[in-house]
């Protein structure tokens, strides 16, 4: 993203991501008992990469074609080098615990599976999704932990990705890559475009539809592939077939918000001395009611994943098939689950100030206040949340970290960015000032939250 | 595919983070870029259009893309079109119910007129010749790099009304006359075209006033050879709007003055009355010599035409009470003063919003330095009640050499001061002034700088961004974006690249 910008962006950038590291490790330690995950850097990591090159360099020679997989893996590892780094990958100790018991309990009740060197990172990515990466690395976003119900869930989603990794998935879309475009008529028609003097520019775009959507074709094929392998690999376990099923429907976006409270406006963020204005929540007129789609991309073709109904339908016909061995939803504590979850929604609003969304950091902040209105966390996040936006926005930096209304979001979170987007900088400074002010008096041995409280006094003043 | 691609590929892929957000566009493929500009729905900006080159089809024939943004930079529209390599987009206007998109082709002198509804469908598409009309009219504002067509207006949820010069006998600096179109929103509705009389021997050119579903109103100004001079014969023509025949043609004359009009306040009321606003001069002056007016006027005219009633602010008795200011209106030891809008707010007091300028004579061009902004308030007996001098950072427009000799006032009526722009809420309880400056810092390297003065609630506040570097390697602009809001663009030349983004304005 940083490329749209000039040097003082980045420089600001910077510091605000270093500020933010700071701020979070300083918060929690003078407020909180627990530390926050997304700032637990990952131990050892030059052992981890040393190991990681050991594994890709055996895993290579099962292959003829080295050459065509030898760049794919040294991707792959410059890939984790690049999450490590940038500390997008981080380690707790009772989160990893948890997910190693499910990991053995997949791995032990599969015997195919126990001869493969497998391993798995949580990253600080808010978007539900977990990953294969092709060579035995599973990713896990923090979105997705906290997204999930119970530990039966948890346990289909690895099945599904050790099941890409099984069928080898990720090496043979590579290789069949490679053959493609080494073959005599890709050539060639690539260098029939290239001399094409007139339509070259249409041309070379139907050359790459035609090629996305015959890769896309393959991608979905795969996920149908994982989903039943995925689902005998669970199974043979102790969980809850089911649980795919259930999970599936998580991801779905008519579930999409966890928190269902409403942000109540003239509730949260009406103060006595600062009453909420009507103003702030008018809505702007578009020109169309409607994003008019260009037709140039069929949609469905370039899905990299079958539509989330269809999944659900194949799952359930299979699952009704078979006598299902187990009913467990969950095999460890329950309550350690829920600590987890609890955790993990608060690294869900670190991870979107990570990614420089403080939009949605605030709205899910906000929203999570509504269900929690005294949580001490969440008011503190929210008070740093409120303090970087007045930043970028007096820095003519606002674009660069909150989105502005648009069709493709949901209502809800429109109608939230549309309040943002109407209120002038003074008048952020004012509620942020009188939010500061309502919880003083909780919040007054924390000296981030003072000195934002004074920050904002200080301009409201001015 | 480079590393640092690869990487990005993965991290998206792995990630799907929202790296980015919807108020950047990035628009690729853009071979040559032949306009873009902001979508105004009254005074408010309500999206963006763009049209530019993306590959040649043969010879003569050449591949277009269309695109229609929010005012958030979010895609409503994008459309394939195919034309010779002298295809234009004219124009591109709104009137809170459908989109008018016209676009001419100077090889095949045709007109293509396309509106959309509010659902986005393709209501009407017109084609027509450009018959006897001035091209040069249409395509000039490209050869002067400021675009879009400024005789066309939207009339609100009725239509459009398009104003073109013609050359009544095959020459035009011998006859010129005009004709007005009428692109009516209703599909149901017939277009029309009213001419000026074709055995005129005079100049005849018309500029739109007002216009709403029963009326609309020009200002036509006749002179006896070819001049583009704001002065001359002016007479006021009505036009029904749903036959475009005439309704009256009034001439304003005055024993002593004559007049420029520069706009019409308010719409015209339950009595069919209408306030217009303008510039009054001595009846003597040189038709060329624009820049001595004698002050300002209101003037309200009934539903036939007639003059009702006349204010007059001179810069000798009234203005000079508040500002320094000599009877043709030369602030002393400053320059000129360029009116750019004149805003009526909900309170009923009047602001004038101008700019003190000068002149710089260039080998090539001519230099309007825009200094420090002048708001001059009125109450609604069109009395000065107060005149306020905002410092701020100067602004310079070229303009070609030919217009040496004309006021910026009567520049501004000829095409557009792009990054000198004037925005108000609906209301007009809040309007802001924004501009922009390039200065150079290098050989082949500018600053853009872009000011902003709002006024809101009686209060003025000013803001100024530093945007980025002009390189040969891009092009940075502006654009007006939705009230407190400011779009800049850059135009990346070796990546073929357009990229937008929305900032806010912090008043």
């Amino acid at each position: 993203m940083s490329y749209l910008f000039t040097d003082p962006l980045i420089k600001f950038k910077s510091i605000m991501k270093l500020l933010i590291v700071c701020l979070l490790i300083f918060s929690y330690t003078t407020t909180n008992a627990q530390d926050s995950w997304t700032t637990t850097i990952y131990p050892d990591t030059d052992t981890v990469l040393f190991d990681l090159e050991k594994d890709h360099s055996s895993q290579l020679k099962k292959y003829d074609n080295k050459r065509a997989l030898k760049k794919v893996y040294t991707q792959r590892k410059e890939y984790i080098k690049y999450l490590l780094n940038t500390k997008s990958i981080f380690y707790q100790d009772s989160l990893y615990g948890y997910i190693d018991f499910i990991f053995d309990q997949i791995v032990s009740s599969n015997a195919e599976l126990q001869d493969l060197e497998l391993r798995y990172f949580v990253s600080n990515s808010p978007i539900p999704n977990a990953s294969s990466l092709g060579d035995g690395t599973f990713i896990i976003n923090i979105g997705l932990i906290r997204k999930l119900v119970n530990e039966g869930q948890l346990a289909f989603i690895l099945c599904h990705e050790i099941s890409h990794y099984y069928l080898d998935h990720s090496n043979q879309s590579a290789l069949a890559e490679y053959e493609k475009t080494n073959t005599k008529e890709y050539r060639k028609e690539v260098k029939t475009i290239q001399k094409t003097d007139f339509g070259k520019a249409e041309l070379s775009k139907s050359f790459r539809k035609k090629n996305l959507y015959i890769k896309m074709s393959y991608s979905r094929q795969n996920e149908k592939e994982a989903d039943s392998l995925g689902l005998i690999f669970l199974y043979k376990t102790n969980y809850d077939m089911n649980q795919s099923v259930t999970c599936m429907n998580l991801l779905d976006s008519i579930d999409r918000y966890k928190y269902k409270n409403e942000i109540g406006y003239y509730k949260t963020l009406n103060f006595e001395k600062y009453p909420f204005k009507k103003r702030w929540l008018e809505e702007e007129s578009l020109i169309f009611g409607k994003k008019v789609e260009a037709n140039y991309w069929e949609r469905d073709s370039i899905k990299s994943h079958p539509d989330v109904k269809t999944r659900i339908t194949f799952l359930n016909n299979y699952i009704s098939r078979i006598q299902p061995n187990s009913n467990h939803t969950s095999m460890q504590d329950i309550k350690r689950f829920d600590r987890i979850k609890e955790q993990a929604d608060y690294e869900f609003i670190d991870s979107w100030i990570f990614y420089d969304d403080y939009g949605k950091a605030l709205f899910f902040a906000i929203k999570q206040l509504e269900s929690d209105p005294n949580n001490k966390v969440l008011l503190l996040k929210t008070s740093y949340i409120f303090k970087s936006i007045y930043d970028s926005q007096a820095d003519h930096l606002y674009s660069s970290y909150v989105e502005r209304p648009s069709l493709e979001n949901e209502a809800e979170y429109n109608y939230f960015l549309n309040f943002l987007d109407n209120i002038r900088l003074i008048e952020l400074a004012r509620i942020s000032y009188h939010f500061h002010l309502t919880h003083y008096e909780s919040l007054k041995n924390d000296e981030e939250f003072i000195n934002n409280y004074n920050f904002f006094k200080t301009i409201i003043r001015n | 595919m480079n590393f640092k691609r690869i990487l990005l590929v993965l991290f998206i892929t792995v990630f799907a983070c929202n790296t980015s957000l919807s108020q950047k566009k990035t628009i690729s493929n853009v071979y040559t870029l032949i306009d873009m500009g902001p979508i105004l729905a009254e005074s408010e900006v309500s999206g963006y259009y763009m049209f530019y080159k993306t590959d040649r089809l043969s010879e003569t024939e050449f591949s277009y893309e269309l695109k229609i943004l929010d005012q958030n930079l979010n895609e409503l529209i994008s459309q394939k079109i195919e034309g010779t390599y002298h295809l234009y987009l004219v124009s591109c206007v709104y009137n809170n119910e459908t989109l008018l998109i016209k676009f001419y082709d100077s090889m095949k002198r045709m007109f293509t007129i396309t509106q959309y509804d509010n659902n986005a469908e393709e209501i009407s598409v017109l084609k027509e010749s450009a018959g006897d009309t001035f091209t040069n009219n249409i395509t000039m504002p490209y050869h002067l790099g400021i675009s879009n067509n400024p005789d066309l207006f939207p009339m609100n949820k009725c239509g459009f009304i398009d104003y073109r010069s013609v050359a009544t006998t095959g020459d035009f600096f011998k006859c010129l006359g005009f004709e007005i179109d009428f692109y009516p929103s209703q599909v149901d509705r017939e277009n029309w075209t009213f001419a000026s009389d074709k055995s005129s021997l005079l100049h005849n050119r018309a500029k739109f006033i007002y216009g709403d579903k029963n009326i609309i109103l020009s200002s036509i100004l006749k002179n006896k050879k070819f001049s583009i001079s704001q002065l001359g014969e002016l007479s006021l023509l009505a036009l029904d709007t749903k036959t475009g025949e005439k309704v009256y043609e009034k001439i304003v004359s005055h024993p002593k003055y004559q007049f420029s009009i520069m706009s019409a306040i308010d719409a015209i009321d339950e009595e069919g009355n209408i306030t217009l606003f303008g510039f009054y001069y001595p009846k003597e002056v040189n038709e060329e010599d624009n820049s001595t007016s004698l002050g300002m006027f209101s003037a309200v005219i009934d539903s036939s035409g007639n003059f009702s009633e006349r204010n007059y602010i001179s810069w000798e008795d009234d203005a000079s009470k508040f500002v320094d200011i000599n009877k043709e209106g030369f602030l002393k030891d400053i320059g000129n003063i360029f009116f750019h809008d004149i805003i009526k707010n909900a309170d009923g007091n009047i602001y004038l919003i101008g700019e003190q300028y000068n002149r710089n004579h260039k080998i090539y061009t001519v230099e309007i330095v825009l200094k420090n902004l002048m708001i001059f308030q009125l109450n609604s007996d069109y009395e000065i009640q107060e005149v306020k001098t905002i410092e701020k950072e100067k602004s310079v427009i070229d303009f070609p050499l030919l217009f040496s000799f004309k006021s910026p006032q009567y520049l501004a009526s000829f095409i557009k001061f792009e990054n000198n722009f004037i925005q108000s809420n609906k209301d007009k309880s809040i309007f802001s002034y924004s501009y922009t400056n390039k200065v150079k810092i290098k050989r082949k390297t500018e600053k853009l700088f872009f000011g902003n003065i709002t006024y809101t609630d009686s209060e003025l506040s000013q803001d100024y961004i530093e945007i980025e570097a002009v390189t040969y390697k891009k092009d940075v602009s502006t654009l007006p974006a939705k009230l407190g809001n400011v779009v800049i663009v850059e135009y990346l030349n070796a990546e073929k690249e357009l990229r937008m983004r929305i900032e806010k304005i912090n008043y």
